[in-house]
């Protein structure tokens, strides 16, 4: 189902409006990230999908339904919480089943339904256990399946990974990808890890201080930031920033350009064809299969990621793929199609 | 590299040491004074003022076994613990659950209900002598709304138990509902959140998280209760003026230990029912342990 705001608000009762004026859609059957920093808005506004938090004006539909006044009951979301939230003194069948149990199902009925999920989300060998026997992968794939148990509308999850370690997170990323394709419910999931979202999503709304910065497929988000801060917060090592002053001999800039952003590896070997700009070679690092090399523009340091053909203390000309380079006006906004080049 | 390091006798000798003063206390005022108590019990011709024991015998506990007045006791002191325990649990947990939703005026009520539990208890009966009293007294001016007939709470036998009992439900209340709220608060609100989207209603939530999440708390007040009802005395003193009720309709098994040591000197019989009452706690909690291993969620 798929899921719109229109002009929704919310402002806490000490006054401090935290989402300001939000519109969206989410398609119908896709994984979508919330993204952003903590403080941006993105738990707000699961919540308020969830039907957990009301809005303070606005209107939010699931398909053609207004389910702006309706508890989260009544919306039928299906939710995973950052910690679970399994119930400790249930066992895994017992958990996946509860839903079930509330919405009156015939036990019989609801425990070959639960058996099924459990098989689906791959803990049909724990049924008999409880929460607390389980690893943190174990829990998640249990609170996924409970979530799934009553068809939810929506699924939803709040920080979904961020208790895992940095292995279980990719391979349990790659599961959440995995059970939504095979169930085809539309997901919406909260992270503040570029990178997660970048992974998995369908489509990623970046969020910052309760606005939408921007929707759109991962590719895309880092392909055209719409303004400075999509181009700084997606993307690993984070975008190079300098000056504009510093490439007027380079490009004729619109006149509100402020600032222009290069991705690391925009910065490849001088190869005549593409715009070029002077560099000293700082230093040069190897991490594992990932190369850094430091490069030094009148001063500014500028982190490249591709060999640029020079070695460290060299001075020497790297050209720039202008698909990496995006210019940004004082407010943020990009500019980029109104750029020529000298 | 400390905790590999094998102990010593030396290490236990001046860990003894340290735990010494502490050991020396309990001994005296607790240990000796169980095992004495036990061996008590079977002194059948004692006397108390030179501590010279003349016979030792099963006869304490054969007069037990045949005093129709203990036997009244023991039946006394089950119906007080089966009138008590489970409406003073259920009670505290149905206040404690209503108090911990409301957030208005929740520390007034807290000590509203804390109250009775730092009350001195022969202050507090006092104020139930004047409400159970048959003519001038509250609660009978309140039943009389309903059509009820004025009752000699403290003066019929038939009703001083009930009296007792209601009493000590009131005055139990205060410090359950503490450890109710104590228990309510540690259950993770998440919980909640993920029950409501499971679809449990408030009904189905109280039953399905709320009672097995505090079921360590409500064994801990139920184990507290039945023990703590099992021993009573003082209310009884205090409510009936020095009598266990009129014609002895109230008298527990602590209280008739009181009678046989102070009144009637025959301390042997005093220790033995005091081992009885031991064994029926010991017996009792036993069972409450055994049906917690299956019950209570820790």
């Amino acid at each position: 189902m798929d899921v719109r705001f229109e002009h929704v608000s919310l402002t806490y009762n000490r006054g401090n409006e935290v989402l300001h004026d939000i519109d969206f859609k989410l398609p119908d059957g896709e994984l979508i990230a919330l993204l952003g920093p903590s403080g941006g808005g993105k738990s707000t506004i699961l919540n308020l999908i969830s039907g957990l938090l009301q809005a303070t004006s606005g209107k939010i539909y699931f398909g053609e339904d207004e389910v702006t006044k309706k508890t989260a009951l009544q919306r039928g979301v299906g939710m995973v919480f950052q910690n679970y939230a399994l119930y400790p003194h249930m066992s895994v069948i017992d958990n996946i089943a509860f839903p079930m149990k509330m919405a009156k199902v015939d036990k019989k009925q609801r425990l070959t339904k639960a058996r099924e999920l459990a098989t689906l989300v791959r803990v049909d060998d724990q049924l008999d256990k409880f929460p607390s026997g389980l690893s943190g992968g174990q829990q998640q794939r249990v609170a996924i399946a409970r979530a799934l148990a009553k068809n939810p509308s929506v699924l939803l999850l709040d920080e979904p990974l961020s208790n895992l370690d940095a292995r279980l997170r990719v391979e349990m990323r790659e599961e959440i990808r995995r059970i939504q394709q095979e169930t085809g419910v539309t997901t919406v999931f909260v992270t503040h890890d570029q990178s997660e979202a970048m992974h998995v999503a369908d489509h990623i709304m970046l969020l910052n201080d309760g606005f939408i910065q921007q929707i759109s497929t991962p590719q895309s988000l880092y392909e055209t930031p719409a303004n400075r801060f999509v181009s700084r917060f997606i993307g690993d090592p984070v975008i190079n920033e300098i000056s504009v002053n510093e490439l007027e001999n380079v490009f004729v800039f619109p006149d509100t350009a402020t600032s222009i952003g290069i991705r690391a590896e925009a910065l490849v070997a001088a190869n005549g064809q593409q715009p070029q700009i002077k560099v000293m070679v700082k230093e040069a690092q190897l991490f594992g299969r990932e190369y850094q090399v430091r490069l030094l523009l009148n001063g500014h340091e500028l982190i490249a990621t591709n060999d640029v053909q020079l070695n460290p203390g060299q001075v020497g000309m790297v050209s720039l793929d202008m698909s990496g380079v995006h210019i940004f006006n004082e407010q943020g906004k990009r500019l980029n199609k109104e750029v020529q080049t000298l | 590299m400390m905790n590999n390091v094998k102990p010593t006798w030396r290490d236990n000798l001046k860990a003894l040491l340290y735990l010494l003063p502490m050991l020396i206390i309990i001994g005296i005022f607790n240990l000796y004074p169980i095992i004495k108590s036990f061996v008590m019990s079977f002194y059948t011709d004692y006397n108390f003022f030179t501590n010279k024991v003349n016979a030792l015998g099963w006869d304490n506990f054969k007069f037990l076994w045949e005093d129709q007045n203990f036997h009244d006791a023991v039946w006394h002191t089950l119906v007080f613990v089966v009138g008590v325990v489970p409406i003073e649990v259920a009670l505290s947990l149905v206040i404690a659950s209503l108090l911990y939703r409301i957030k208005f005026l929740a520390g007034f009520f807290r000590t509203v209900y804390f109250l009775p539990f730092v009350t001195s208890i022969v202050a507090i009966s006092m104020v139930w002598r004047w409400i159970y009293n048959k003519d001038a007294g509250l609660l009978n001016y309140l039943l009389g709304f309903i059509g009820i007939q004025p009752i000699d709470w403290l003066n019929d036998p038939h009703y001083a138990m009930a009296g007792l009992v209601i009493l000590a439900i009131w005055k139990g209340l205060g410090f359950n509902i503490l450890l109710f709220l104590v228990g309510l608060s540690n259950v993770d609100q998440h919980l909640y959140d993920a029950a409501t989207i499971d679809g449990a209603n408030g009904w189905e939530r109280f039953k399905n998280i709320t009672l097995p999440m505090i079921s360590p708390m409500t064994f801990l007040v139920t184990v507290n209760a039945v023990i703590g009802s099992f021993k009573v005395f003082d209310e009884i003193f205090s409510l009936f003026g020095g009598q266990p009720g009129p014609g002895n309709s109230a008298m527990t098994v602590v209280y008739y230990l009181y009678r046989m040591f102070y009144e009637q000197n025959r301390y042997g019989i005093a220790a033995a029912s005091g081992v009885i009452l031991f064994i029926m706690i010991l017996v009792v909690t036993m069972l409450q342990t055994w049906w917690s291993r299956r019950h209570v969620h820790y």
